[in-house]
């Protein structure tokens, strides 16, 4: 090699090093100025959604070891765990334990509900491929539309004792010769899941029918040519593949049961009806519409995260389990 | 005629059975509607049609129309120049006569109220008219600014490049499981007491933007369908990402703009316990402005169910003009899971 393209050769090289450093560099710029826009577009909406929605349960903390009376309250004391105490203890337990009761039990038949109404709907409207499906789902999906209190000032509509219409009409036409009282507590107590689980009917029923739509047409064909009949097909087809749209359904209802609210202030949970007072409605009046004679600000607080947080957890869990499964 | 399949048969039977399912769905919002023309002393019949209007009769006395039709009689009063206790058991005839008011006066007055008393009461009382301006006025403008600020979001997580990126996805996924009932305690110490928002619209406002699974969820996956060559031709240009945001992206995203605006306007129009917690009478929205139409003794039910119908008449027309897209969007979103 002669000593001018040795020369040649380094200078080349020297040029390609110091490129490729420039490169790095300007790598490591873009790196950051991606990383400024980034924050930029995300941060309006998540500094005011982590304020609102994962904040509060991070400064519930320390309130639920205090002895706070109202939001006003300036003379705060620590007394550690006494509240977890308190909340068993009467006066607190003999309105959190029925009020947990009656949401549990409201949860159970809520979400019998969702199958009743949800997947036979969503069931029935796989098998029909006329024309009559969108008009038939707009209808289905409309009570979803409706806001709760309505759904709750409606079904007084329809079902209290002296005015009810459904009642009334019942009556004249002398299919029953007594008026079904809706304040009762024992029509209460199925007459509310039901008409919860006739609100969330088109919704549920678009969960699942996603689930059905979502199976391969083969395996059905081919279960088909097996001779199996249709709650064969239910049972070891349709079923195991909804796995992930069954949870999803499942997790949504049992959290939503336990914040059923305009439903129950519809039927008169602020008022008189002691029957639709759940587990939300308790936590609202004593946070809100108390004097602090029936519990402290931060024994609400503690009952709500007695619930609340197994409630997450348990929900959190269920997620998991579905993101598992999915095939 | 040829003799039905079993799988036909079987298909009609579906098809009957839903029909007369969707059917039972609609009862309850035609006796809504009925039931709003019905006075309070006609409730304890069964009315399957708006019953025949009365006429305002003289001879009723100034008590019945406070109890049988829920008649505000103090704001009668005032209307008719009334001042001073009237006895309840003095007919309007005598009224009339003693205080010198002519008749036809008081039956203009009392004659609409007569009628539609649920319906009058509503659209002449101020506070509800207030109520449902600002109730559009807060749904709109947290449609559009949470839209936006959603569309920032999906813009920065849509396809996940970073690790971090699926951390704050999956803090937006918890809203799902997170609901209104659990935190409104100490939201309302956040809200209320350290940023001193009580009884504010604003408070409201932040909370119907601060977005949330669906938002979320909607523009990540829409925006990264967004052909990477769009990104790439405003990079070449010289452009910045502000710019690709304003230029393209923005007109990009009208379909699942609408998509979210469909299913986020009936959450924030049909609020009810923010509503409560965060303002005070004077403010309330239509949702909570309809519970507080139920008084403890007297409680005007026309009313109610009028103000009811009002506030679900918009929902609805909404609901109806994004049929399309609800469909489709709400069988879509089941899979994704």
């Amino acid at each position: 090699m002669t000593p001018s393209s040795s020369l040649l050769l380094e200078d080349i090289w020297r040029r390609i090093f110091t490129m490729k450093k420039q490169q790095r560099s300007d790598y490591r710029i873009r790196q950051r100025k991606d990383l400024a826009w980034d924050i930029a577009f995300l941060a309006p909406q998540f500094i005011i959604y982590f304020g609102l929605t994962i904040l509060p349960f991070i400064i519930a903390i320390p309130i639920l070891m205090t002895d706070q009376i109202a939001f006003i309250d300036t003379d705060i004391d620590f007394i550690g765990f006494q509240n977890f105490v308190n909340i068993f203890k009467s006066p607190m337990v003999d309105m959190f334990l029925p009020a947990v009761k009656r949401t549990a039990i409201f949860m159970l038949i809520n979400y019998s509900t969702v199958f009743i109404f949800g997947m036979t709907l969503a069931l029935l409207m796989y098998e029909i491929k006329s024309k009559l499906k969108k008009p038939l789902f707009t209808i289905i999906y409309v009570p979803y539309m409706i806001s709760g209190l309505g759904i709750g000032l409606i079904m007084l509509l329809l079902f209290s004792r002296d005015t009810g219409s459904v009642n009334l009409m019942l009556l004249k036409i002398g299919l029953i010769d007594q008026a079904i009282d809706i304040k009762e507590p024992a029509v209460s107590a199925w007459a509310f899941p039901l008409m919860i689980g006739w609100r969330y009917a088109g919704f549920n029923m678009a969960i699942f029918l996603g689930g059905l739509l979502s199976i391969p047409v083969e395996t059905i064909d081919a279960s088909r040519v097996d001779g199996a009949n249709y709650l064969q097909r239910l049972w070891n087809i349709y079923f195991p593949q909804m796995f992930s749209s069954i949870m999803i359904a499942t997790v949504i209802c049992l959290i939503g049961s336990w914040g059923v609210f305009d439903e129950a202030v519809g039927m008169g949970a602020l008022a008189a009806n002691k029957n639709v007072r759940f587990f939300s409605v308790l936590l609202y009046k004593i946070g809100f519409a108390g004097t602090g004679q029936s519990g402290t600000l931060s024994e609400a607080l503690t009952m709500a995260m007695t619930i609340n947080v197994p409630l997450l957890a348990v929900g959190i869990l269920l997620s998991k389990l579905q993101k598992k499964r999915q095939i | 005629m040829p003799v039905l399949g079993k799988k036909k048969i079987a298909g009609i039977l579906i098809s009957i059975i839903l029909i007369m399912y969707s059917l039972i769905t609609i009862v309850p919002f035609y006796f809504l509607g009925v039931r709003s023309f019905v006075p309070t002393n006609k409730s304890a019949k069964f009315h399957l049609i708006p019953p025949k209007l009365e006429e305002f009769n003289m001879d009723s006395t100034y008590g019945n129309l406070a109890t049988f039709y829920n008649i505000d009689l103090s704001k009668a009063k005032k209307q008719l120049g009334i001042s001073g206790y009237i006895n309840p058991n003095d007919s309007w005839m005598e009224i009339s006569e003693d205080l010198d008011i002519p008749q036809q006066t008081i039956v203009d007055y009392f004659s609409p109220y007569i009628k539609y008393n649920g319906w009058i009461t509503i659209l002449t009382d101020s506070r509800i008219a207030k109520s449902l301006i600002m109730t559009v006025v807060l749904t709109i403008s947290s449609l559009v600014v949470g839209g936006l600020l959603a569309i920032a979001t999906g813009s920065v997580l849509a396809g996940f490049k970073k690790k971090w990126h699926s951390w704050i996805y999956g803090l937006y996924m918890l809203q799902m499981i997170i609901t209104p009932v659990m935190i409104i305690i100490p939201l309302y110490l956040i809200l209320g007491k350290y940023l001193g928002l009580a009884n504010t619209y604003f408070a409201l406002f932040l909370l119907f933007i601060k977005g949330g699974a669906i938002p979320v969820m909607i523009f990540t996956s829409f925006i990264a369908g967004i052909p990477v060559a769009l990104k790439e031709s405003v990079e070449i240009d010289g452009g910045n990402r502000l710019q690709y945001f304003t230029r393209i992206l923005l007109p990009l995203t009208k379909v699942p703009f609408a998509t979210f605006a469909a299913i986020t306007f009936p959450i924030i129009w049909n609020d009810l316990l923010q509503g409560l917690v965060f303002l005070k009478e004077d403010k309330f929205t239509m949702i909570p402005m309809i519970n507080s139409l139920q008084g403890t003794f007297t409680t005007n039910y026309q009313a109610i169910y009028a103000g009811l119908c009002l506030s679900i008449i918009p929902v609805v027309i909404i609901y109806l003009a994004f049929q399309n897209l609800f469909v489709k969007s709400a069988l879509s979103g089941a899979l994704k899971g």
